[in-house]
């Protein structure tokens, strides 16, 4: 045993392995990168980068077993998170529709000073094909009546037609009951706005009674007259089309209401006006 | 070596008589150089594992060393002059990947490669059983050198500490995949 410590080949092999441990490691002390080492290093690192690929794909694969723990503790906490910023999204978005609707009811303030509104959000429609009925969450209790104009920032929606303690119905001008003197912005003509039930689903209504020779054309902006309970001004909606009725020698106009009552979430009641203000 | 016939005139040796009889016994024919190619084969594979996959994958916290169970299969299969060889270039291959500043493996690894081929000729033949004896011990060897490399590079680290985040899972994880390049070794035996 002991001639394998004594033999030329374990010198010389000590000596290099010595040579081995002593010269990188002054080099790497110099700052120097040992020549040796370099070439190691040029050799070996392009197929460092392609285990490295590898290694990737075998970690994505492996790391779903030997990480599982990790991963359900992890994904339990995303889903927290997401939770949480879920709501976060909803109430940022509240907000922001609040901010919206404020906006446009501190517009219609300055428009009419005379109005004196409550606020109201829209908790059901009439699921019927036919008509179009919104319910209210306010009521006789917040000072609601019968009769009292409801609006969005858009125009008119509808009047109230039913009133409870804390709910109120609103008929909209679409309904083929309703109607509202009316007259086009452009010209002054003046005309009745009813509803009707073939243009209901289009969200459109009918401006009657415009004389013969009365100025109407697409496009003109027709607005309450203060004939009837709804207060002077209030934008009902655009001409979309001028008809002539053949037997009274009379024009109707098609008329496209200004609110998509689909879109909407608040309105506001007006609870007390000068009806012919402006 | 063969005598020269003081009659003849006097013929240099070739590098190959030099190489073979002079001071390595490594010559230079064609087994040789095959082992040679095996060898380095190896190191770089078992290198490059250790330094990319075994990075990730990290059994029990730590990197497993492949590098000796490497060094001891070649030493088992090839005996002591390839272990010490290997045992060198293994150290260098897989310090010069790894940027560390202090070489101190070649020490360590070189009398691994040698001692482990001369046991296995004198004392205990090749087998599964004794090559797990060899890699335990030269494991229990190596967490020495590891703590030894902990405490020049990073001195305030406590004993225990020291223990239970390097020693002792490297130590484990090197026994995890020591069969990897023991069976890897055993391509020597196909070289004859």
């Amino acid at each position: 045993m002991r001639e394998y410590f004594k033999s030329k080949f374990f010198f010389i092999i000590t000596v290099i392995a010595l040579l081995v441990t002593i010269v990188p490691t002054v080099y790497a002390h110099m700052g120097v990168t040992f020549v040796l080492r370099d070439a190691v290093n040029v050799i070996l690192t392009p197929m460092q980068k392609v285990f490295n690929t590898a290694a990737d794909a075998v970690d994505g694969f492996t790391g779903y077993f030997h990480r599982f723990d990790e991963l359900v503790e992890e994904n339990a906490a995303l889903r927290e998170e997401v939770n949480r910023l879920q709501e976060q999204v909803y109430d940022n978005r509240e907000l922001e529709q609040m901010y919206a609707w404020m906006s446009e009811f501190l517009e219609m303030k300055i428009q009419h000073t005379d109005f004196q509104f409550t606020k109201a959000t829209i908790t059901g429609r009439d699921s019927g094909s036919y008509s179009s009925i919104l319910t209210l969450d306010v009521g006789s209790g917040a000072g609601i009546e019968v009769g009292m104009p409801v609006v969005s920032a858009q125009g008119l929606i509808g009047q109230i037609s039913e009133v409870g303690h804390n709910w109120s119905r609103v008929t909209t001008l679409a309904e083929a009951q309703s109607a509202a003197g009316a007259y086009v912005e452009r010209s002054n003509a003046a005309g009745i706005a009813e509803g009707n039930l073939a243009l209901a689903k289009d969200g459109q209504c009918r401006l009657n009674y415009l004389a013969a020779d009365a100025d109407v054309q697409v496009g003109d902006r027709i607005l309450t007259s203060g004939y009837g309970v709804y207060p002077r001004g209030l934008v009902i909606g655009y001409v979309e089309a001028v008809e002539v009725n053949p037997y009274d020698r009379t024009q109707y106009a098609v008329v496209g209401l200004s609110v998509p009552l689909a879109e909407l979430n608040n309105v506001m009641i007006i609870t007390s006006s000068d009806l012919y203000a402006e | 070596m063969q005598k020269q016939d003081s009659n003849s005139p006097l013929q240099p040796e070739s590098l190959r008589q030099r190489l073979n009889g002079w001071f390595l016994g490594i010559s230079l024919e064609g087994e040789s150089v095959l082992r040679g190619v095996l060898m380095i084969l190896l190191i770089s594979l078992f290198a490059l594992l250790q330094t990319t996959l075994m990075t990730r994958f990290r059994p029990f916290g730590a990197t497993p060393d492949l590098m000796l169970p490497l060094v001891v299969g070649i030493a088992m299969t090839a005996r002591e002059k390839w272990g010490a060889v290997s045992g060198i270039i293994a150290a260098f291959v897989i310090e010069s990947l790894g940027g560390a500043t202090l070489t101190i493996l070649p020490l360590f690894y070189m009398p691994v490669g040698y001692i482990c081929g001369i046991l296995s000729i004198h004392y205990f033949r090749d087998g599964f059983a004794v090559r797990s004896l060899y890699t335990v011990v030269t494991g229990i060897l190596r967490a020495v050198v590891t703590l030894i490399l902990i405490f020049s590079t990073t001195p305030n680290t406590s004993l225990p500490d020291a223990f239970s985040v390097a020693v002792i899972p490297e130590f484990f994880a090197t026994l995890l995949f020591a069969p990897l390049p023991h069976c890897a070794s055993l391509l020597f035996r196909l070289i004859k």
